[in-house]
């Protein structure tokens, strides 16, 4: 019961992050355009914003040895003289990451 | 199933800067967002604002090259990456370059106010497609070995080039037809490095026929319209007149020609990516 599991995710959510100020909306589609066949079909965990932390962005060799593969896909992205590497089944996790790369913030989406 | 839509934005929009969170469900394929400052829901795919306070504005896209991270790194030797996640319990399977499914997928290139979508069916072998959208001469490359997805402009300085692809070690080679220069494929940049100046980078995204038919309604398609997939029934297809494609981010300044002292190699070089 897709509909149902969307409720339910709402529900669970909302009482996951009681306080954040203004986080989540109710209704997000409220207004959306006609519905699609799937639209609020559950995906996925509902997830607050996650920001990369400096101390995740590892080396090339450090990335190696912690098991990500030189055939892993990967989103790769160069902001001015920044450099880096995402990961597609890392960023899967969330299916959002937060970041800030040479002073430019940036989301990262799967 | 999402619709393997893999997109960069910035998340400012004039002085507000956003934090966005996964809201748990799909809209027209694409995986809904929200911003923790407004909690307006962001569609994945479009990037735009689907309510809220900024309902119907549209984040910029940040260009991006997907790619094999061995190539990555053979272009950018330095780069950083993303650790692994202890909750990493599944992965969701990039299909991209899977034969099954890559008659099922497309690329999107926006320019300004200008989009089109390109089958990844409608590749010739060597995976290089030339275009022109708008009045922008472009290139787009779907290179299997290695894997490497990337739009360029053709133009270089006040130039326009066409280019053919040599898949050389971890990475295509984008020679210019009829002359010497070079440019890699995963980062634009010339080969050797700082001989030519770089390619400039497009905004581009991956996406499924069905996520495309749901958030880019009435885009033009390159080479025509597609044949109806299989199961299509009364569902609405790309070509069917309907909302027009939302503007996108405007072309980046030309980059700055290569300083003639510049340091070779690393990250310090001038080309820009966004």
């Amino acid at each position: 019961m897709p509909i149902t599991g969307g409720v339910a995710s709402f529900v669970l959510s909302s009482l996951l992050w009681p306080q954040a100020p203004g986080a989540r909306p109710d209704s997000p589609l409220d207004g959306y355009g006609p519905p699609a066949p799937n639209d609020r079909v559950v995906a996925t965990r509902a997830r607050p914003p996650r920001t990369l932390d400096a101390s995740e962005v590892l080396s090339p060799k450090a990335a190696l040895m912690n098991g990500i593969g030189t055939d892993e896909t990967v989103l790769g992205v160069k902001v001015g003289d920044a450099v880096r590497a995402y990961p597609i089944a890392r960023v899967a996790v969330e299916e959002v990451l937060n970041d800030t790369v040479d002073n430019v913030a940036i989301a990262i989406t799967w | 199933m999402k619709c393997q839509s893999a997109v960069v934005y910035e998340r400012k929009i004039g002085e507000q800067l956003f934090s966005f969170g996964n809201l748990g469900f799909v809209v027209d394929r694409a995986m809904a967002m929200y911003d923790a400052e407004t909690g307006s829901s962001w569609n994945q795919a479009t990037g735009i604002a689907m309510t809220g306070t900024h309902a119907g504005t549209q984040l910029v896209v940040v260009p991006a090259s997907t790619t094999s991270l061995g190539a990555w790194l053979a272009s950018y030797p330095n780069s950083g990456v993303i650790a692994p996640s202890s909750e990493l319990t599944w992965r969701q399977k990039v299909r991209i370059w899977d034969p099954a499914v890559a008659d099922s997928l497309l690329l999107v290139v926006q320019i300004g106010p200008l989009s089109r979508a390109y089958p990844l069916s409608r590749f010739p072998e060597s995976g290089l497609l030339h275009d022109t959208l708008g009045d922008e001469p472009i290139a787009l490359l779907f290179g299997r070995r290695p894997k490497v997805l990337a739009a360029y402009s053709r133009r270089v300085g006040a130039e326009v080039i066409e280019l053919d692809a040599r898949p050389v070690t971890e990475d295509i080679e984008l020679l210019e037809r009829g002359g010497r220069r070079r440019w890699s494929a995963v980062s634009g940049r010339s080969r050797p490095l700082r001989s030519a100046r770089p390619l400039r980078k497009l905004a581009c995204l991956p996406i499924d026929r069905a996520g495309l038919e749901l958030n880019y309604r009435g885009i033009d398609l390159f080479g025509g319209p597609l044949p109806p997939a299989p199961g299509d029934g009364e569902r609405a297809t790309a070509t069917t007149p309907a909302a027009p494609v939302p503007p996108a981010a405007p072309l980046p300044p030309d980059p700055a020609p290569p300083p003639p002292s510049a340091p070779q190699g690393g990250e310090s070089d001038d080309d820009r990516s966004r």
